[in-house]
């Protein structure tokens, strides 16, 4: 661990803990009278309106998947990566479609689970218990991907070995454990803070120093035109 | 789905659930609230991002970025756009009779 990392070092700490105060304070935000019920742990007990859905969703689809993981394919693999453009755009439209009435036939039905759903619409139990085991295989890559992207973030600041991914992993089981889905509806906040300063750089303070998008554009361009271009057929 | 209709199916405390729900065309009950023409809009945005031809290529530039780029923003506008006109459009409709419980 030399001296070149400190920085990088204090301000993940900084965060790190910041998140993390947050994720066990959580549990009281909107005081529950008992977390003792899925509705309280799994579902902020159903109070959150507008603005914390929109906080928490947007903190729930941007993710190391978004930052860490896409834009390593595309450098890695090219337009294989291109795929997760359009989706995020795409989807918007056809979950407007469905999900207002999935909610409100949740709603009124007290649902929390889409497993609950399945089980009240098809009248079949073994159907809602292959819909919930679905949902939680279908997540186990997804988890996977982001412990790739805290070590990939580790790595980066010289802090190797698995013993810290897994004290941050047992961490933030904790906080979920106590506090449900109101820690990440309260970290949300401060993930859209830090989102939004990665766009913000990304977008005009990058470029800016690397000379303007036509020069980066025109430098990939030329770099790409005399690179040789590998034979189609090979994959 | 008119024909689900028929098979009222019990939730665990024995209530219908199809009484009050949106999913089911109750052929008794009012008008499905939610059954728009405007719902239709919503294709634009889910087709138009998928119509890779359209923006394959890199000119015009928009402030140095190639089109295939910055016409993939437009394209997050567009589908705000088109969501927020049907969202509007469908809004009365829905917080009618049949209304969908408001959040706290």
């Amino acid at each position: 661990m030399s001296g070149r990392h400190t920085t990088e070092l204090v301000i993940f700490i900084v965060l790190f803990a910041l998140v993390s105060a947050m994720g066990f304070v959580a549990a009281r935000w909107r005081r529950p009278t008992t977390m003792r019920s899925l509705d309280e742990w799994g579902l902020g007990g159903r109070r959150f309106g507008s603005w914390v859905t929109w906080f928490l969703v947007g903190g729930d689809v941007y993710t190391a998947y978004t930052f860490v993981a896409v834009p390593a394919l595309v450098f890695g693999a090219g337009a294989a990566g291109f795929y997760a453009a359009p989706y995020t755009i795409v989807v918007y439209p056809l979950v407007f479609l469905v999900l207002i009435r999935l909610w409100s036939v949740s709603h009124v039905h007290g649902f929390v689970t889409p497993a609950d759903f399945v089980r009240a619409r098809f009248g079949s139990s073994t159907l809602a218990l292959l819909v919930a085991i679905t949902g939680i295989v279908a997540t186990m890559p997804y988890i996977a991907l982001q412990l790739v992207g805290v070590q990939a973030t580790l790595e980066a600041m010289g802090v190797e070995g698995h013993w810290p991914l897994i004290i941050a992993f047992a961490i933030l089981a904790a906080f979920t454990y106590q506090s449900g889905l109101r820690a990440p509806a309260l970290i949300a906040f401060v993930k859209y803070v830090l989102i939004y300063a990665v766009i913000l750089v990304a977008i005009f303070y990058i470029p800016h120093k690397l000379g303007g998008w036509s020069h980066i554009f025109d430098s990939a361009q030329a770099k790409f035109d005399k690179t040789p271009r590998r034979p189609t057929a090979s994959c | 789905m008119a024909r689900h209709a028929a098979a009222i199916l019990r939730s665990r405390d024995g209530r219908s659930i199809c009484e009050g729900a949106q999913w089911a065309g109750n052929v008794s009950g009012p008008r499905r609230s939610d059954r728009s023409p405007w719902n239709w809009l919503l294709i634009l945005p889910v087709v138009v991002p998928l119509l890779t031809f359209v923006f394959n290529k890199s000119t015009p530039r928009l402030a140095g970025l190639p089109f295939f780029y910055w016409v993939q923003f437009a394209f997050v506008i567009l589908g705000v756009g088109c969501t927020t006109i049907v969202h509007l459009a469908t809004r009365d409709a829905r917080t009618g009779s049949h209304a969908a419980p408001k959040e706290d």
